[in-house]
């Protein structure tokens, strides 16, 4: 069952969010993934696009928490900006069908167009970054995302590993190698 | 601009202390220094941050799949059997109220504290138990069990070991948190607190801080979770305290 515990404190939801909290994670997701449903399977939307709108909406906010990009003031409700998110998230999905079944696509002509070149390029490499992790090996995935993602401290993961620091710094940086040489 | 991909496990150390804001004043200042004159070291800087943004947006997408999961199966718990859907109408309401009332009854005579618990508690993941040695063999075996959520036969083997090294903080620390899966809280708590209070310093001492808070927070009292939850440097633990406030 949902249980429908509120956020006292924003400041101390958004240090959440910047340290991984995987407790905090799962609280907002699944409270607030009823919501994101109910308004894409009322308009005739499946299951699965609520999944994937929700989905990238958390990761939207995510994104901007990381990148400082969010405004926030001591009564802004981020359970209420996820679910704003995802909304906008469906309707640019709406309005996007809604393009693809009047006009006839033209791919040449899709170009996006940004401010600079900048973004285009950070965005390719995340995604190359993104890719390149998911073909790693899984004892490097699983390394990986205990230092970097659960911050797991080196001591601590060498005692739950049975093994020393020093031998998780050097796995860690063969790890951080392979990914690098798939970046470009 | 040439890229290189060549990095060293020392230079990755360092730009690892710069992302995180670990580096003294002394450090920083030579590091952006050397940001400003040389960009390929820039250029360097900069990949390695988006390499770990990568690592950590795939992560938390493969988290956000396994939280869908959860829905899914939490929903096909609720679901009616077949023998319902074949019911009329009134009788699918009733046993629809049934449920919502009984749900909702849940909800609201549950204490804060235990939900609060059911939220935060997720038993430790266990160590590794890869090393061939005669003398932890009997431990290795009750840790898988414990792994694979035995886990009442790994306390019992546990308590076995424990008899013969009661001083031991590992065997203390993980027959506390299996009492705690095993949803026994009381018996939890003497384990954990041996370990707490063990004069050396044991590198799980955050951990066992913030399981003993949440088993005292399980038990109703507050006052004793919230001083485990304070002396543990585990981020969950600032949440639970402030939710309690």
């Amino acid at each position: 069952m949902v249980k429908n515990i509120k956020f006292k404190n924003p400041t101390l939801f958004l240090d959440a969010f910047k340290n991984n909290n995987t407790n905090v994670f799962k609280r907002l997701y699944i409270e607030t993934y009823s919501k994101t449903e109910a308004i894409i399977l009322n308009k005739k939307g499946s299951v699965n696009l609520a999944k994937k709108i929700h989905q990238d909406a958390f990761l939207s906010v995510w994104m901007d928490i990381k990148n400082n990009t969010l405004s926030i003031s001591n009564d802004t409700d981020l359970e209420s900006y996820l679910f704003e998110t995802s909304k906008a998230k469906w309707m640019k999905h709406i309005s996007n069908e809604s393009v693809k079944n009047t006009k006839p696509t033209n791919k040449k002509k899709q170009t996006i167009i940004t401010k600079d070149g900048c973004f285009n390029i950070e965005n390719k490499k995340l995604k190359n970054a993104v890719k390149a992790y998911r073909n790693l090996k899984q004892p490097c995935r699983e390394l990986l995302s205990s230092i970097y993602f659960d911050r797991m401290p080196t001591e601590e993961l060498a005692i739950k590993l049975n093994t020393e620091a020093t031998v998780i710094k050097h796995q860690k940086y063969t790890c951080i190698e392979t990914l690098y040489s798939k970046l470009y | 601009m040439k890229y290189t991909n060549d990095i060293t496990q020392e230079l990755l150390e360092a730009i690892e202390r710069y992302i995180k804001g670990t580096m003294d004043s002394k450090e920083l200042k030579d590091f952006n220094d050397y940001i400003k004159i040389d960009p390929e070291f820039k250029a360097q800087v900069e990949d390695i941050k988006v390499l770990l943004l990568g690592i950590e947006k795939q992560t938390l997408e493969d988290k956000l799949n396994e939280f869908h999961e959860d829905i899914i199966n939490n929903k096909k718990q609720l679901q009616p059997s077949l023998k319902v859907q074949f019911l009329n109408h009134n009788k699918l309401a009733i046993v629809a109220s049934i449920i919502v009332a009984t749900l909702s009854i849940w909800y609201f005579i549950t204490p804060k504290n235990i939900k609060l618990y059911d939220n935060y508690f997720k038993p430790d993941i266990g160590i590794n138990t890869n090393i061939k040695d005669a003398n932890s063999s009997d431990f290795n075996d009750a840790m898988e069990k414990y792994k694979n959520g035995n886990y009442k036969i790994a306390i019992d083997a546990w308590q076995i070991l424990s008899e013969r090294k009661p001083k031991n903080d590992t065997l203390n620390y993980f027959i506390g948190i299996a009492h705690l899966a095993n949803k026994k809280t009381k018996k939890a708590i003497p384990f954990l607190e041996r370990t707490v209070h063990s004069n050396h310093t044991f590198a799980l001492m955050d951990n066992a801080r913030y399981y003993l808070g949440l088993a005292y927070l399980k038990e109703g009292n507050s006052h004793l979770a919230k001083k485990y939850l304070k002396l543990s440097r585990i981020d969950s633990a600032k949440y639970i305290i402030n939710e309690l406030n």
